[in-house]
């Protein structure tokens, strides 16, 4: 890539998680992952928390790394989700993606999603928060009373979708990125509290329509070449 | 209910049939009031083996199931895992703390797939020491992403770190196929309790499965093919 040295580097790298959650990912593949983001550089990679410390050893500071917690349903109990946390943040990640337990927001058991947020904060020591939410499948009360809790336990940015099936039979359950859904979450988050964006984003033109949407991060899958796209264009 | 009544010889029954069946409701694809009426739903047929939910709803899942003699079981690390050795522990202590019966996890895949079985096995050989004795634990090897050689050496690695039971494959696309129960039991004979799931829709596909030495099947579709069994054995 002609313009891809980090000098160069436009903004738009800035806003980039560049993710990495295959079932089949290799440490040769972290290195890999590591590798592109460090040419940019990018804002973070993420990684499984089996293989934070991989990625920091690789990484060397020079990039933060994220890993998500109870990925991808956050089925599991909150001091389950509060040990992977305080593991991952021990391994050397500095931003973590929380998946709550859906059930209990959709169930609007405010208390007990509070509880739940309140717990993985203190277990983070400090690093960035992201809550995953699940748009289609909560409504718009529900986002809002949501991403206030979310602001009050001391997360820094809510994201739209798992990016993952949710039902085991119908691929098509998948959660997209798209502007309207970013604009429509940009609308019901609270001052403080901050959009990323996830779900297919693969080249730098939806990197930045993303963003002119109001994400403030966006996730983009790694695949050999999806950022080997020119970067004119880039805001 | 014990977990296996049969051995792994094909049910005759419907009965037999269902006691050999698994199925999961999990969150966000389901509310709790949704959660509630699938697992009511089992009362009117003979009693499935277990059925899978979120760790928070285990003693709401034991409420509605335990007086049909049908177990609860949570999953971790599942389904895309590769989540650290210390949370699959803690996930598997929450369970035996909430007295779910049964954990089906997945094991390290990243490290299968970078051909360090040393690291699959470490990994199942801490996960095999939280359960103990005091919850059955299904490690996942996941047939679908695994070469015939790594699937081997997934399955030397667990038996050297005393797994006694495989789930084979999490669905959600990464289905199993036949030829992967025939090659384990051929290579491993009875030394794990095989589980299959990913891709079985239809009875006849559940039968085949049974037909060479599955000993349990997880399914999504588990009303329509009990549905199925009922007027197989009517």
């Amino acid at each position: 890539m002609s313009s891809s040295s980090p000098g160069q580097a436009p903004n738009a790298c800035r806003l980039v998680d560049y993710t990495d959650l295959r079932k089949e990912i290799t440490y040769d593949d972290v290195e890999v992952l590591c590798m592109e983001a460090l040419g940019f550089p990018l804002r973070a990679v993420v990684v499984p928390s089996a293989l934070v410390r991989a990625a920091v050893r690789a990484l060397r500071g020079r990039v933060a790394v994220s890993c998500p917690i109870s990925y991808p349903f956050g089925t599991q109990s909150p001091s389950v989700k509060a040990v992977e946390a305080a593991a991952a943040v021990e391994a050397g990640a500095t931003e973590l993606e929380i998946v709550p337990h859906f059930a209990s927001l959709r169930s609007q058991r405010w208390e007990t999603t509070r509880a739940e947020l309140d717990q993985i904060a203190r277990s983070a020591r400090g690093a960035t928060l992201k809550l995953v939410l699940e748009a289609t499948a909560l409504d718009a009360e529900t986002l809002r009373r949501t991403c206030a809790i979310a602001l009050d336990a001391g997360y820094s940015f809510v994201s739209n979708t798992i990016g993952f099936r949710l039902v085991s039979t119908q691929p098509e359950t998948v959660g997209a990125a798209s502007a309207t859904a970013v604009r429509d979450l940009v609308g019901l988050v609270p001052p403080g509290l901050r959009v990323k964006a996830v779900g297919g984003a693969t080249s730098w033109a939806e990197v930045d329509q993303l963003h002119r949407a109001g994400a403030e991060r966006v996730a983009v899958l790694a695949k050999r070449g999806i950022l080997s796209l020119p970067l004119e264009g880039a805001p | 209910m014990g977990r296996t009544e049969d051995g792994n010889r094909p049910p005759q029954n419907l009965a037999s049939f269902a006691a050999r069946m698994m199925s999961a409701t999990f969150s966000p694809a389901a509310a709790e009031g949704e959660a509630r009426a699938f697992l009511h739903g089992f009362a009117t047929y003979p009693p499935v083996n277990a059925i899978f939910v979120d760790q928070p709803w285990v003693s709401l899942a034991r409420e509605i199931l335990a007086s049909q003699g049908i177990r609860v079981g949570v999953e971790a690390a599942y389904p895309v895992g590769n989540w650290s050795t210390e949370a699959k522990v803690a996930a598997i202590r929450e369970g035996i703390r909430l007295g779910a019966d049964e954990i089906d996890i997945g094991s390290a895949f990243y490290a299968a797939k970078s051909g360090r079985f040393d690291e699959v096995e470490e990994d199942a050989r801490a996960m095999v020491g939280a359960a103990g004795d005091r919850i059955q634990m299904m490690v996942v090897p996941e047939t679908a992403i695994l070469t015939s050689d790594e699937l081997l050496r997934t399955l030397e690695a667990f038996a050297r770190a005393g797994v006694s039971g495989i789930k084979t494959s999490s669905g959600y696309g990464w289905n199993t196929q036949i030829e992967h129960v025939l090659l384990v039991r051929r290579v491993f004979g009875s030394t794990f309790t095989i589980d299959v799931s990913g891709g079985v829709r239809t009875l006849e596909e559940a039968l085949g499965y049974f037909a060479v030495g599955t000993d349990h099947i997880h399914a999504s579709p588990i009303f329509d093919i009990l549905d199925e069994a009922k007027e197989h054995w009517s």
